[in-house]
Formats: C-alpha cells, sequence, structure tokens
C-alpha cells in the first residue's frame, strides 16, 4: 500500500507526518528545530516541487510513504486522488492523508515567510514555533492513519 | 486505454471536451451536454465519466480548482505510483481566457440562480473559445493514433 501525506506546500506538516509515520523523529517529546532541520526535504522544497510525489521511506509494515504539496487544491484532493486511482482499478493502494487540518496559523505564516517569501531567518523560528504547537496533533493524525492502514491490509 | 480532460471546473470544458472526443457532441447546443454546469458532479472530486469512444477508450473530465497544472503533474504522479503508464491513462489539461470565471460560477448557491447565471456565462466564454477546445480535441486524438 501507498501512503500519501499531502499539505499545501509538501514541506512541513506533510514531511513532519511521513517522518513520524516512518519513526524517523520520535514522537514522545515535541522535537527541536535542528532535529526537523534534519529530516529530508523539511523547510527546503521550492516552487518547482508543487504537484511532485516525493518518497519518504516504506514503514514496518512494508508500506511506501510520499509526500505532496498540493498547493491550493484543497480538501477534495484525497477523493481526487481514489477516484484517479479506482480509474486505474487500483482504489485500495493509495491511502492520501491531508495533513492541512492540523496545521495551524503559526506553521502557516511561518512557512510562507520562508518557502514562498524566502525570508528563511525570520519565517522558521515562526514555522519552528507553530510546528511544535501543532506536533501532538501531527502525532495523531499519523496514528489514525496507521490504524486505518491496517485495518485495510486486514480486510484485503 | 482511459483520457483525462483536467482544468479548473470538470463540468465546464472538460466536459465539452470529453464530449468532442467521444463523437457525442453533435448538435453544438452546450445545455444538452449532461452534466454541464452542474456544480454537484464538481463537488464529489470524482472523476466525470463521459462515454467510450470509437475505439473503446474510456473518457472522463475532472475539474482539480485554480492550480491545474500541479493537479495534472500529481496525477501524472499517482499514476506512476500506481505502476501505470501514459498507455493506460492519458491525462491531458485544458487553460482556457476566463476558467477562473467559471469556476467560481460553481459556487453561486443554486437558490440564488446559480445555475442559471452559470450557463448563461459559461455559455458565452466557451463559445468564445470553441475553437481552441476543439484544436486541443483533434491533436489528442491524433497523437493517441500514432502511439
Amino acid at each position: 500500500m501507498k501512503i500519501l501525506y499531502h499539505c499545501f506546500g509538501g514541506s512541513h506538516s506533510s514531511v513532519l507526518a511521513a517522518s513520524l509515520h516512518l519513526g524517523l523523529i520520535s514522537k514522545e517529546r515535541l522535537p527541536t528545530m535542528q532535529e526537523m532541520m534534519a529530516l529530508p526535504y523539511f523547510d527546503k522544497t521550492s516552487q518547482k516541487d508543487f504537484g511532485s510525489i516525493r518518497f519518504m521511506g516504506v514503514d514496518e509494515g512494508g508500506n511506501e510513504v510520499y509526500v505532496l504539496g498540493k498547493k491550493s487544491l484543497g480538501d477534495r484532493y484525497n477523493r481526487i486522488f481514489k477516484g484517479v486511482a479506482a480509474l486505474l482499478g487500483k482504489p485500495d493502494e493509495i491511502v492520501p492523508v491531508d495533513c492541512m487540518s492540523r496545521v495551524n496559523i503559526s506553521m502557516k505564516l511561518g512557512g510562507f515567510a520562508s518557502r514562498r517569501v524566502g525570508w528563511v531567518r525570520l519565517g522558521r523560528p515562526v514555522l519552528g514555533q507553530g510546528t511544535r504547537k501543532a506536533f501532538l496533533n501531527l502525532v495523531n493524525l499519523v496514528e489514525i492513519t496507521r490504524v486505518q492502514v491496517m485495518n485495510k491490509l486486514q480486510v484485503n | 486505454m482511459k483520457v483525462l480532460f483536467l482544468g479548473t471546473s470538470g463540468v465546464h470544458h472538460p466536459l465539452v471536451a470529453a464530449n468532442l472526443f467521444t463523437g457525442r457532441f453533435l448538435s453544438h447546443d452546450l445545455r444538452m451536454i449532461k452534466g454541464f454546469c452542474d456544480s454537484y458532479y464538481d463537488e464529489s472530486g470524482d472523476p466525470i465519466y463521459v462515454a467510450e469512444d470509437s475505439s473503446g477508450n474510456e473518457v472522463y473530465a475532472l475539474g482539480v480548482g485554480s492550480e491545474v497544472e500541479v493537479g495534472q503533474r500529481s496525477i501524472e504522479g499517482l499514476r506512476e505510483l500506481l505502476g501505470c503508464t501514459s498507455q493506460d491513462l492519458v491525462v491531458k489539461s485544458i487553460f482556457l481566457p476566463g476558467e477562473k470565471v467559471m469556476y467560481y460560477m460553481n459556487k453561486i448557491p443554486k437558490s440564488l440562480g446559480g445555475k442559471h447565471i452559470n450557463m448563461f456565462v459559461s455559455n458565452i466564454i466557451i463559445k468564445r473559445n470553441f475553437k481552441q477546445i476543439k484544436k486541443l480535441v483533434d491533436d489528442l486524438q491524433a497523437e493517441i493514433l500514432v502511439h
């Protein structure tokens, strides 16, 4: 199965969620900015990465984990992805997960300043603070996803 | 093979292109196209099945909102991820002047006459750009025939 975490830029919440899913970062305590910056793609993407699905790793169940920046394509994207997968005859092979519901205003502002405007020194501390605030929400989202994937695998 | 026409809204220009592709668009009256300007189909997010063409290709229309290029890239990425190729699914984006206007027309509530306003405005935009849609469809048909 392929698990696809997506958010606006594919650079912060989706990367953190995918990293939590893969155990690249501990869910037991709040990460430091240095730990987050050490994650692949975290706060490192550019405009050309929008719409590109990027591989993050394989979890312990053999599921492939990916991230995507979907820009302003909104919360319909899960349905669009499932619809296209169904079109290709593989509706159960993909689990799209929208991370935007777990993103707070500090993450949005910090991410915008750092990635869009290029004000890294101003945006990154705001982003770090917002990400730490949203961390437990993202842990919760990942746990829900892992349960969903396990249930799907059992059904199949 | 499946052919998917993408645009800001699935029930406007991509739907017209899909109908042209299948040869079902004969009357030149856009209102006769099933689902035209019907925002209900667009909200679901599912590709809208139109019909099969004469070669047995299934043709669909899909609206992805204001970021059509990002939508196309991610759908093509998903196609590769699922082990499929352009032989299984062809994704064709359509860009028209006024496409965002049509997209926002879908947001007007039906109770405020949204469907009528949507139909009126979209009709004008699509008829003005009809040749462009027709050319895109003809080019795609020729391209598929070559492959």
